[in-house]
């Protein structure tokens, strides 16, 4: 495993034969800096991401300056993709390259009931004509009805590309 | 003297008469409020405000056209839950008051801002509490050197217990877009040249001692209230109308020019207060919600209030 580190952002980065591993770590900010992962080329590259913190708008510029990098040929592919990184993808045009595709991403739930949330791991292929799927849950031995708990238009724009 | 309100909507009959009640604890200040049937251009060029329904525009743009010749008094009200109509709006009308309508509440902002801009006052964090005032914090940042962990270390004196998971990240991320704001792009020497806008984000930056930003946070039940300000008020309102309504990365150096899009886009109420040569202040209003998306559902408003050097 090849670690990159740079201020509050690590990289680890696994694979070979041009299928790369990039599991991300901290915050995405002016912390990135492209001339360090110049390496990161491949055929396709899986992004972990789901230990990312924060992001600014200074990690999203250097976050599509490095994407411009790797090349519009490398397959690109986002998994576990946190609430405060799909709400960038929704609302910053460009943030979501044409090579790109998520394909698993933490959405927002409720159980009333109990008055808590809950981040469920979701499925892209989940998710049919921009509508949460329907969650269940189960706590001390009783099963509880989930609600997604954002607007489905808003939160699913990302699919719409 | 008597200041003339134009007031603009379809719902003028049952609005205006609230309106003015809520000013009759204003002794000093005399309010007219009209909504004429035919409207003359001397209707526009008269009025001190014109106050108008976006909705009601949309349904009689020729006739309501003229108040657009009116920037510096006018302001327009609408349905606001969703934040790409609201760009909409800012990016075609450049607006200095947008109010997201939500009944009598919005009633009682358009009445502040009647009464702060006739009075030539800001709004300040303390027009939105609702007492008891529960926590507040006053800090200086005198260095962008980790600016995120002086934030964390500020909102760790704040009950974020009561909010979904993903507040705090939020709250991070207007903080430290507005305080990096403050110190890169607003301060400037002498000759007015700006010092820090071109560095890189990466370059430390500490603040001149006598213009060291603040930032401010007050808490009441429902509601926290960020305001950060910078002693040096070199934002314009071009500039604003710019990069507030703009998701698109477009700047190569120093800043990414997505702060101030991305603020608006997650705070309930947004308002700028430019005092030219001397204050800008980002007061940032978000309500304190269990739920994600009644924090998403919530409606928005957006201000700009200006004093220009005399």
């Amino acid at each position: 495993m090849n670690t990159i580190e740079m201020g509050q952002l690590i990289f680890n980065i696994e694979g070979q034969d041009g299928a790369l591993m990039v599991t991300v770590t901290g915050s995405i900010n002016e912390d990135l800096q492209i001339d360090k992962l110049t390496h990161l080329k491949g055929a396709s590259i899986i992004f972990d991401l789901d230990k990312v913190k924060m992001i600014n708008s200074c990690g999203i510029r250097e976050w599509i300056r490095l994407i411009e990098s790797i090349g519009g040929e490398t397959k690109l592919e986002y998994i576990k993709v946190p609430q405060i990184v799909i709400q960038q993808m929704n609302m910053i045009s460009g943030f979501l390259s044409k090579n790109a595709k998520v394909t698993t991403f933490y959405a927002p739930y409720f159980i009333e009931d109990l008055d808590e949330e809950k981040q469920i791991l979701l499925r892209t292929d989940e998710v049919k004509d921009f509508k949460a799927p329907k969650m269940s849950t189960n706590v001390d031995g009783t099963d509880y009805a989930l609600d997604f708990d954002a607007i489905e238009e808003q939160y699913f724009k990302f699919l719409k590309r | 003297m008597l200041h003339q309100v134009l007031f603009l909507s379809e719902n003028s009959n049952n609005l205006v008469p609230t309106l003015e009640n809520l000013f009759e604890d204003q002794k000093d200040l005399k309010m007219r409020f009209i909504f004429p049937e035919t409207l003359y251009k001397t209707d526009f060029a008269e009025s001190e405000f014109i106050i108008l329904d976006y909705d009601y525009y949309l349904k009689n743009k020729e006739k309501l056209q003229p108040a657009f010749q009116y920037p510096d008094k006018l302001s327009i009200f609408a349905t606001l839950t969703d934040h790409n109509q609201m760009n909409e709006i800012l990016k075609s009308t450049k607006v200095a008051h947008l109010f997201g309508m939500s009944g009598t509440h919005t009633l009682q902002d358009i009445k502040a801002y009647l009464v702060a801009s006739l009075k030539n006052e800001f709004w300040t964090p303390e027009t939105f509490i609702n007492p008891p005032e529960t926590v507040r914090t006053h800090s200086e940042i005198k260095t962008s050197e980790n600016l995120n962990q002086q934030i964390e270390l500020i909102l760790g004196k704040h009950d974020l217990s009561r909010t979904f998971d993903e507040f705090k990240g939020i709250l991070i991320q207007i903080l430290n877009e507005t305080i990096t704001n403050a110190l890169y792009n607003a301060p400037v020497d002498a000759s007015g040249k700006f010092l820090h806008r071109h560095k890189s984000r990466r370059d430390t930056v500490i603040s001149d001692e006598k213009k060291i930003p603040t930032l401010d946070i007050v808490e009441d039940a429902d509601k926290i209230i960020l305001s950060i300000k910078d002693f040096y008020g070199t934002l314009t309102k071009e500039v604003i109308d710019h990069y507030i309504t703009h998701g698109e990365v477009t700047e190569k150096d120093g800043g990414a020019g997505l702060g101030m899009f991305i603020v608006l886009k997650h705070a309930h109420k947004v308002i700028i207060n430019v005092d030219q040569g001397k204050m800008t202040e980002f007061i940032i209003v978000l309500h304190k919600f269990k739920r994600f998306y009644h924090y998403q559902t919530l409606e928005k408003s957006y201000h700009l209030y200006q004093r220009k050097q005399s």
